[in-house]
C-alpha cells in the first residue's frame, strides 16, 4: 500500500510542482507588476505634488457635504476622541453619525457625557432595510453629530443605519477605533471634485497607529509601534496599500476599498440597497457590486485610491486576535467572489472582469497552494527524494522575492507620505521585511487557510477585535 | 535538472540585483532627502531675515542680493520661504513680498517653465505664480487654461481663480461652457469653485450663460450667481425658475436663496408647487434663507408635502427662522391633521433647542406666576407626536419640582412603557413629595391593579 502511494505520488509529484511553479509565477509575476505601476503612480502623484493644491479645495463653496458613519461596537476606548477628532475634520461640511451597534460597555455613556447629548425621537427612513434602531442622542449646539444605537448586528448593517440617516449627497465609513489626519476627508474628496460626475468611491491608505502619540484624538508623533507583532503588520499594510490598492487602482480593478476609511457617492449606493448583511466583508462586496452595478448600466464611473489621505488604526496586539481577523477577512473574500463569480473573465465587465476579479480567485486559493506546497517538499523529504541544494535555492528565491516586495513597498512609502523619519524606523522596517518571512507568513498561510474553510463550511462569524485604545498605558504581560 | 538550477541561481541573482537597487535606491533617496533638509535649513537660515525684512518694509523688496544657483536645494528654499509668506502676510507685505519674488526672479522662472516645462512642470509652476500673486503671469496662465495637458488647465483655472485679475472671468466663463458643452473634462466644481472668487463681477460675464442651450451650462452659471451674490441680476435668474429643466429651476431657485434676495419672494412661492420635488425642496429652503413672514404660511404649508425631503427642509427652515415661524411649527404640532407634517415638526423642534427652552421656561413662568398652560400644550402635543425622550430626561433629572410635576401630567396619558419606567422612577426617588404623590397617582391610572409603593 505504502509502495503504491509512493508510486502514485512520484507520479503526481511533477504535475503539482509544475502548477506550483505556475501558480508561483502568476502571482508574483502580478505582483511586480502592481509594484511598477505604483511606483509610476507614486512619481506622477509627486510630481504632480503642489499642483492639486487640495488646501485649496476647502475655500471653494463647490466641496460637496459628507456624512461620515462611524460604527461602533464596544470601542469605549477610542470613541470619543475619534469622535472629537472627526468633528473637527478640516473640511467646509460634514456631520458625523455614530452608529452604536448595540455595545455591551460603556461606549454610548462615555459619549453622552463627553458631548452633552440628549435623547431624543428622530424620525427614521429606511430606504435600506435594516434592523430597528433603538435611541437617537443629539447636541443642539453640536448640529453636526447624531449618535443612534440599534441591537447587536453587525456593522453592514450599522453602516446601512448611518446611510439611512445620512442627509448629505456622499458619506465616508470610518472605523471608530480609527484617526484621521485633520485633512484626510479633504484629500479622500479630491478625485470627487477633480471628475463628480465619473468617482463614485474613493478609499484613502489606512496605516497602524500602534506606539505613536496620540494628542487631542490627532496623531501627533509616528513612531513604529514596540511590539514585533505590530512592526510586522506595518510592512503588511504597506505592502498592501501603497502597491497592492495603488496598482489596482491604476489598472482600473480596484476591488477593495477598506472600510476603515472609504467614501461613496450616496445615491448608487441607495439604489444597490446598500451594504450587504450576508457577508464578513461588506467593504469589498460593496465595491465589487458597485462595479458590476455601474457597468451593468452602461455608465462611466471610476474607484479610485489615494494615497494621501491617512487614517490611523489600531492593529491587533495578540496572536489570537490578528488570527482572528485575518481568518475573517479571507472568508468574507470568498463570499464576496462566490457571489460574483460571474464577474470572472467577463469581457463586458472590462478589466475588473478580466483581471481584478481572476487575480481575487488566485488570492483566495493562494494560501492553499502554498500550504500543499510545503506539504510536498515535506513529503519529498520523507520520501528521500528532495534535492536540499535545489530547496535550498528556492528558499532563497521566495525570500528574496518577498523582501523585494516589501521593500519596494517601504521605497514608496518614503516617496509618498514619509511618515516615519527616522533611520532607526527605516532599519525595522527593513528588517521586518526580512522577518516576516520566518513564521509571520506561515501563520497567516493557516489563518488563511482556515478562513477558506469557514467559507467552504458556509459558517458565518463576525469576531470582535479587543482594542485597548492608542492613549491606554500596557497591562502587565500584554505585548506593548 | 541542471536547467532548473540554472533557472533559479539566475532568478536568485537578478532579484539580488533587483534588491540592492530597491535598497540603494532607499538609502539614497533618505541621505539626499536628509541632505536637503540640512541644506534648506541653512538657506532658512539665512534667507528668513531677508523675507521677513522685506515683508516689513525694513529692506527694499527690488535688489535681492541673492547668491543662489537657479533650481539648486537653495533655490527652492527660498521659494517655499516666500510662498508661506506671502499666504500668512497682510496685504501690504504680501505685496511688497510679491515685488521681490519678482525682482529675484522666482516668478520669472515659474513663467518659464508654465511656458517651456514639462506637464508637471508646467501644472506646478502655474500653481507657484498664483502663491507669488504675480499679476504679470496672467496671459501665460490664460494661456495655459488652452493646454493639452488637463492637469495644466486645472492648474491654471486655479491659478487664475486665486490671482482675481478680472480679465481671467470671461476666460474662465469660457471654460465653464466649454466643459459643459462637452468639448473639455476638467472638473465644473473648480471652475466654477474659482469664478465665485471673483465676486459681482464674474457675475456680469455669467449672465448671458443663463441662455446657454446646454442646462449644464445654465445650472451653472446659477450656482456662480449664487455664490457671488450677483443682486441685480435677480430678475435673471427669477426668469431661470421657469426653464423647462428641473435641475435648472432648483439651481435658480438654490442661488436665489443664497441672494436672500426679496424680489424672489413671490416667484419662489410659486415654486413651492412644483411638479418636481427636488425644485420644492430647494425653493424651501431659499425661502428660510429669505426669512420673510409672507413666506411662514407657505413654508408651513409645505409640511404636509407628499415628499418627505420637502416637509424636512420647510420644518428646518421654519425652525431656523425663528419668531413667527416659530409659532407656526408649534401651530402644526398643535393642530394640523397630518400626522407626518406633525412627526417632521417634532423631529425638528428636538434638533433646536427650543423644547429644552419650553421646559426651562415652565419653571420661569411658575415663579412668576403666570400660567404654563399653552408650554404645557406644546409639550402635550410634541410628547403626543411620539417625542417623549426630551420629557423624560427632563423629569428624571429637571432641577424644578414644578417642571417635573408638569411633565408627569404631560406623559402620564400616552402609552409607551419607557413612561411606565420612568413614571415609577419618579414615584420611588424623587426627591419632591409631590412629584412622588403624582407620578405614583399617574401610575395608578395608567394600570390600576399595580401595586405602587
Amino acid at each position: 500500500m505504502a509502495q503504491q502511494l509512493q508510486i502514485w505520488f512520484a507520479a503526481a509529484l511533477p504535475w503539482v510542482n509544475l502548477f506550483i511553479l505556475v501558480y508561483y509565477v502568476v502571482v508574483n509575476g502580478v505582483y511586480f507588476a502592481l509594484l511598477f505601476a505604483a511606483g509610476v503612480g507614486a512619481v506622477r502623484h509627486r510630481r504632480g505634488h503642489g499642483t492639486d493644491s487640495f488646501e485649496d479645495l476647502s475655500a471653494l463653496p463647490t466641496a460637496p457635504p459628507v456624512t461620515v458613519i462611524v460604527p461602533a461596537f464596544n470601542e469605549a476606548a477610542n470613541l470619543v476622541q475619534g469622535v472629537s477628532a472627526l468633528l473637527s475634520l478640516n473640511y467646509p461640511s460634514h456631520e458625523v453619525i455614530v452608529v452604536d451597534d448595540g455595545s455591551t460597555d460603556d461606549s454610548l455613556a462615555r459619549l453622552i457625557d463627553a458631548f452633552a447629548l440628549t435623547e431624543v425621537d428622530l424620525i427614521y427612513r429606511a430606504h435600506i432595510p435594516t434592523e430597528p434602531v433603538r435611541r437617537f442622542f443629539v447636541n443642539p449646539q453640536l448640529p453636526g453629530l447624531t449618535v443612534v444605537t440599534k441591537a447587536n448586528s453587525g456593522k453592514a448593517d450599522s453602516l446601512n443605519v448611518g446611510i439611512n440617516l445620512s442627509r448629505c449627497p456622499y458619506f465616508c465609513s470610518v472605523d471608530a477605533d480609527s484617526i484621521l489626519e485633520r485633512d484626510a476627508l479633504l484629500r479622500l474628496m479630491g478625485p470627487i471634485m477633480a471628475d463628480p460626475d465619473e468617482v463614485v468611491a474613493t478609499g484613502g491608505i489606512v496605516r497602524i497607529g500602534n506606539g505613536s502619540t496620540v494628542e487631542d484624538g490627532r496623531i501627533a508623533d509616528v513612531r513604529l509601534p514596540k511590539d514585533l507583532l505590530s512592526r510586522l503588520q506595518v510592512v503588511e499594510y504597506l505592502r498592501c496599500f501603497l502597491f497592492g490598492r495603488a496598482g489596482w487602482s491604476n489598472f482600473g480593478s480596484l476591488l477593495i476599498l477598506s472600510g476603515a476609511f472609504s467614501l461613496f457617492r450616496k445615491h448608487p449606493v441607495l439604489e444597490l440597497g446598500g451594504y450587504s448583511t450576508r457577508t464578513v466583508a461588506e467593504d469589498m462586496e460593496l465595491v465589487v457590486r458597485l462595479h458590476h452595478h455601474m457597468r451593468r448600466g452602461g455608465k462611466r464611473y471610476r474607484v479610485t485610491f489615494i494615497a494621501d489621505p491617512i487614517c490611523w488604526t489600531e492593529a491587533p496586539t495578540t496572536l489570537a486576535q490578528l488570527g482572528r481577523q485575518r481568518r475573517r477577512w479571507h472568508q468574507g473574500l470568498g463570499e464576496t467572489l462566490i457571489r460574483h463569480a460571474f464577474l470572472t473573465l467577463n469581457p463586458r465587465h472590462g478589466a475588473v472582469g478580466l483581471f481584478g476579479m481572476p487575480f481575487q480567485w488566485v488570492e483566495l486559493w493562494g494560501p492553499l497552494v502554498e500550504l500543499v506546497g510545503y506539504g510536498v517538499v515535506a513529503a519529498c523529504a520523507l520520501m528521500g527524494i528532495l534535492s536540499v541544494q535545489f530547496l535550498v535555492l528556492y528558499l532563497v528565491l521566495s525570500l528574496l522575492l518577498g523582501v523585494l516586495l516589501s521593500v519596494g513597498s517601504v521605497l514608496l512609502e518614503e516617496m509618498s507620505a514619509r511618515s516615519y523619519n527616522r533611520w532607526q524606523d527605516l532599519a525595522v522596517l527593513m528588517a521586518m521585511a526580512v522577518l516576516e518571512n520566518f513564521g509571520y507568513r506561515q501563520l497567516n498561510v493557516i489563518w488563511r487557510v482556515r478562513g477558506l474553510f469557514q467559507f467552504l463550511s458556509a459558517r458565518r462569524q463576525w469576531d470582535t477585535v479587543h482594542k485597548r485604545g492608542f492613549d491606554a498605558p500596557a497591562r502587565t504581560g500584554e505585548v506593548s | 535538472m541542471y536547467n532548473a538550477y540554472l533557472i533559479v541561481t539566475w532568478a536568485i541573482g537578478t532579484l539580488a540585483v533587483a534588491l540592492v537597487l530597491f535598497v540603494a535606491t532607499l538609502t539614497g533617496r533618505r541621505l539626499a532627502g536628509d541632505f536637503r533638509r540640512r541644506a534648506r535649513r541653512r538657506v532658512e537660515r539665512v534667507y528668513r531675515g531677508l523675507v521677513a525684512h522685506v515683508a516689513a518694509g525694513t529692506a527694499r523688496p527690488e535688489r535681492p542680493d541673492l547668491k543662489l544657483r537657479t533650481d539648486g536645494v537653495g533655490w527652492e528654499a527660498l521659494d517655499e520661504l516666500v510662498r508661506a509668506a506671502i499666504q500668512a502676510a497682510e496685504p501690504d507685505a504680501a505685496a511688497r513680498l510679491t515685488r521681490f519674488a519678482a525682482a529675484s526672479g522666482l516668478a520669472e522662472r515659474c513663467r518659464h517653465q508654465l511656458r517651456h516645462g514639462g506637464g508637471w512642470e508646467r501644472a506646478r509652476a502655474a500653481a507657484r505664480l498664483a502663491d507669488y500673486r504675480c499679476a504679470e503671469a496672467l496671459d501665460d496662465l490664460l494661456h495655459a487654461t488652452e493646454d493639452p495637458d488637463p492637469a495644466v488647465r486645472t492648474a491654471a483655472v486655479r491659478a487664475l481663480g486665486r490671482l482675481g485679475d478680472d480679465a481671467a472671468i470671461q476666460v474662465l466663463a469660457d471654460v465653464l461652457a466649454r466643459v459643459h458643452g462637452g468639448a473639455d473634462r476638467l472638473s465644473v466644481r473648480v471652475i466654477s469653485g474659482n469664478l465665485a472668487r471673483f465676486g459681482p463681477e464674474a457675475g456680469e460675464r455669467v449672465v448671458p450663460l443663463l441662455s446657454h442651450p446646454v442646462w449644464r451650462v445654465r445650472g451653472a452659471a446659477l450656482f456662480v450667481l449664487g455664490e457671488v451674490v450677483a443682486a441685480h441680476h435677480t430678475g435673471a435668474m427669477i426668469a431661470c425658475l421657469a426653464d423647462a429643466e428641473p435641475d435648472v429651476r432648483a439651481k435658480a431657485a438654490q442661488a436665489l436663496g443664497k441672494l436672500a434676495a426679496r424680489g424672489a419672494l413671490f416667484p419662489l412661492l410659486g415654486r413651492l408647487e412644483d411638479p418636481s420635488w427636488l425644485v420644492r425642496m430647494h425653493t424651501a429652503r431659499a425661502l428660510g434663507r429669505l426669512a420673510d413672514p409672507a413666506a411662514i404660511a407657505a413654508l408651513a404649508r409645505c409640511l404636509t408635502d407628499g415628499h418627505w425631503r420637502v416637509r424636512q427642509e420647510a420644518a428646518h427652515s421654519l425652525a431656523a427662522s425663528g419668531g413667527a415661524a416659530l409659532a407656526a411649527l408649534t401651530e402644526t404640532v398643535l393642530a394640523s391633521p397630518d400626522r407626518f407634517a406633525r412627526e417632521q415638526v417634532v423631529e425638528e423642534l428636538q434638533r433646536t433647542p427650543l423644547l429644552r427652552d419650553t421646559i426651562d421656561r415652565l419653571q420661569r413662568l411658575a415663579l412668576e406666576d403666570v400660567p404654563t398652560a399653552p408650554e404645557a400644550a406644546l409639550l402635550t402635543a410634541v410628547a403626543k407626536g411620539g417625542a417623549v425622550s426630551v420629557m423624560l430626561a427632563a423629569l428624571a433629572g429637571h432641577g424644578s419640582a414644578h417642571v417635573r410635576r408638569v411633565l408627569v401630567r404631560v406623559v402620564a396619558p400616552l402609552p409607551n412603557p419607557r413612561i411606565d419606567a420612568a413614571l415609577a422612577r419618579a414615584a420611588a426617588n424623587d426627591p419632591d413629595m409631590l412629584v412622588r404623590h403624582d407620578a405614583a397617582h399617574a401610575l395608578k391610572e395608567r394600570a390600576p391593579d399595580t401595586e405602587v409603593a
